[in-house]
């Protein structure tokens, strides 16, 4: 692949009614390390993000238009299918989403259904997942215990393993920690910075300490517009951040 | 909540009531059983089992209507379990909020037209329409458990669909965005996150259904022609849904019921009819009352 970049996202316009909710957006987002998004609520951080992966569309009465290109194909083209764009981006959401059913049924749920493995391998690359997720020593003894009795930390990490299970090109997390209390929140950093070598990571927070814990590249968004984009640091110096966050300014 | 509330007027007014409404239950109960005493004397078991119905030789065995019964809510159950739970994923899972309120408004005032209209579509467009589309099996009439059965489904078919369609909606739509976001397509999706966890209660919506089923008199009883003592020779067999009969309701609805309140035998074996009907409606009504309230796991 000639092109560095893994997003390009041009000319992005998300409008829902008259309202808008992006405007405009220019941006690249590199195929190598943590990428945060940041800005105050409302801001459109969650909006930029599901629309990587066109998880976006299926809010009803949203109008998307403009290009955003996944390893220099765009992805909002006709012949595109969603479905397979979606299997190929991890999600993480910011509250964690368990399916009532075992431990191992969360963790294979779509790596089964997809049927990218023979299903011999399905056990392993659950356990695989798993071990990923930093989850495998905690439950590798009640696999087919009820993944709801989990804590909510575990169940965050558990939702990361289910989508780890399907090997996906680049994780996408939605303020995956918000829900989460500081040991949890500790144990999915620690997860993102390992993880950020074997797959590029986009990251939505509104917590800025994280952010430069995390983060290698950063960019601010306010009211729907891209304010800038660059290194961590040179984004947290920048004036622009303070305006931002200040409620009257957004 | 904390600590123990105060007895209030509301409560007890209320709680009073639902003591009375209790208490009238019971009250029949007793009163039925009481009332039928003298068949199940003279019958025993043989009042469920016995095959044969001849009240002037005081022989009464309900078997032949059960059949009836089971056999006409099955037909309907067929019919309106597919249709009803399929309209419903269609409301639940592919409709704006607006538009499905629209149809599931539509769907409900098809529950509220009175049943004997409903017979009377069954005898105008049902009968005839049975009787030249099974013409290759010879049947006699066109007034079968079949054509009874089919005007059930079509008067259950609201019952089912909202049922099953709030059953849907209480699956969270966080599921279905994970899901989705998994790369499941939305067929998948319905089929392995709405579907599978709404089980108990389209379960639930099937069985009050039918609960509503083997109670209803009126429209089955203008279709099903009424004919007593149909045991089928085989009991497992699409043929005799081909043939005249009659359910427990039907029975009870028919002028049999006037003549027999002079006969105490002929009477307590008709409020025992009553009896078993309304143990067997309440008891499927229980259950799917049950499981529609069991909580949803997340």
């Amino acid at each position: 692949m000639t092109d560095p970049s893994l997003f390009q996202i041009r000319g992005l316009t998300v409008t829902s009614g008259v309202l808008p909710l992006l405007q405009s957006v220019n941006l690249d987002i590199p195929a190598g390390g943590v990428f945060g998004f940041i800005g105050p609520s409302g801001a459109g951080k969650s909006t930029l993000l599901k629309s990587l992966n066109r998880l976006l569309e299926l809010t009803p009465g949203l109008s998307i238009t403009g290009e955003v290109k996944f390893k220099a194909s765009p992805i909002y083209a006709p012949a595109v299918d969603p479905n397979a764009l979606r299997a190929r981006i991890g999600m993480l959401f910011q509250q964690p989403v368990i399916f009532p059913a075992s431990i191992l049924a969360n963790v294979l749920f779509g790596v089964k259904r997809l049927g990218i493995l023979p299903r011999r391998e399905l056990h392993d690359a659950a356990e695989r997942a798993l071990r990923e997720a930093a989850l495998w020593d905690e439950v590798k003894d009640r696999l087919k215990g009820s993944a709801l009795n989990l804590s909510i930390g575990q169940q965050q990490r558990l939702c990361l393993a289910r989508t780890l299970a399907c090997q996906p090109d680049v994780l996408l997390m939605d303020e995956p920690t918000s829900a989460l209390d500081n040991r949890s929140t500790a144990a999915i950093e620690d997860l993102v910075l390992e993880l950020q070598s074997r797959q590029p990571i986009v990251l939505v927070t509104h917590n800025l300490p994280q952010a430069s814990r995390l983060c290698g590249r950063l960019a601010l968004l306010c009211a729907g517009r891209l304010v800038m984009f660059g290194p961590t640091a040179e984004v947290l110096d920048a004036p622009a951040l303070e305006q931002c966050l200040t409620p009257s300014s957004c | 909540m904390t600590g123990r509330r105060r007895w209030s007027l509301t409560k007890w007014v209320s709680g009073t009531f639902s003591v009375f409404a209790l208490l009238a239950l019971a009250a029949l109960l007793v009163l039925f059983i009481r009332q039928s005493l003298p068949v199940w004397r003279q019958e025993g078991w043989g009042f469920l089992t016995g095959k044969r119905w001849f009240y002037r030789q005081e022989e009464f065995g309900l078997a032949p209507m059960l059949h009836g019964t089971v056999a006409v809510a099955l037909v309907a159950l067929g019919l309106a379990a597919p249709l009803g739970i399929g309209a419903a994923i269609f409301t639940a899972e592919f409709l704006s909020t607006r538009l499905r309120l629209i149809v599931k408004v539509a769907i409900e005032l098809l529950a509220g037209i009175p049943s004997v209209v409903y017979g009377l579509l069954g005898i105008l467009l049902l009968r005839d329409w049975v009787y030249e589309a099974m013409e290759r099996f010879e049947p006699l009439s066109g007034d079968t458990l079949l054509t009874g059965g089919i005007l059930l489904g079509v008067m259950i078919l609201p019952t089912i669909m909202t049922l099953s369609d709030d059953a849907l909606r209480t699956v969270p739509a966080s599921q279905r965005l994970a899901a989705r976001a998994l790369g499941l397509n939305s067929t998948e999706t319905v089929l392995h996150v709405s579907l599978r966890q709404a089980l108990p209660g389209l379960v639930a919506a099937i069985l009050l259904a039918v609960g509503r089923a083997c109670g209803e008199m009126i429209a089955v009883f203008l279709v099903v022609g009424r004919q007593d003592n149909q045991w089928p020779d085989k009991l497992f067999s699409a043929k005799p849904l081909l043939e005249a009969g009659q359910t427990l309701s039907t029975k009870l609805g028919s002028s049999e019921t006037n003549i027999a309140y002079g006969d105490p035998l002929h009477w307590a074996a008709m409020v025992a009819l009553g009896l078993v009907l309304l143990a067997l409606v309440t008891f499927i009504t229980a259950i799917g009352v049950r499981l529609q309230r069991s909580p949803h796991e997340t």
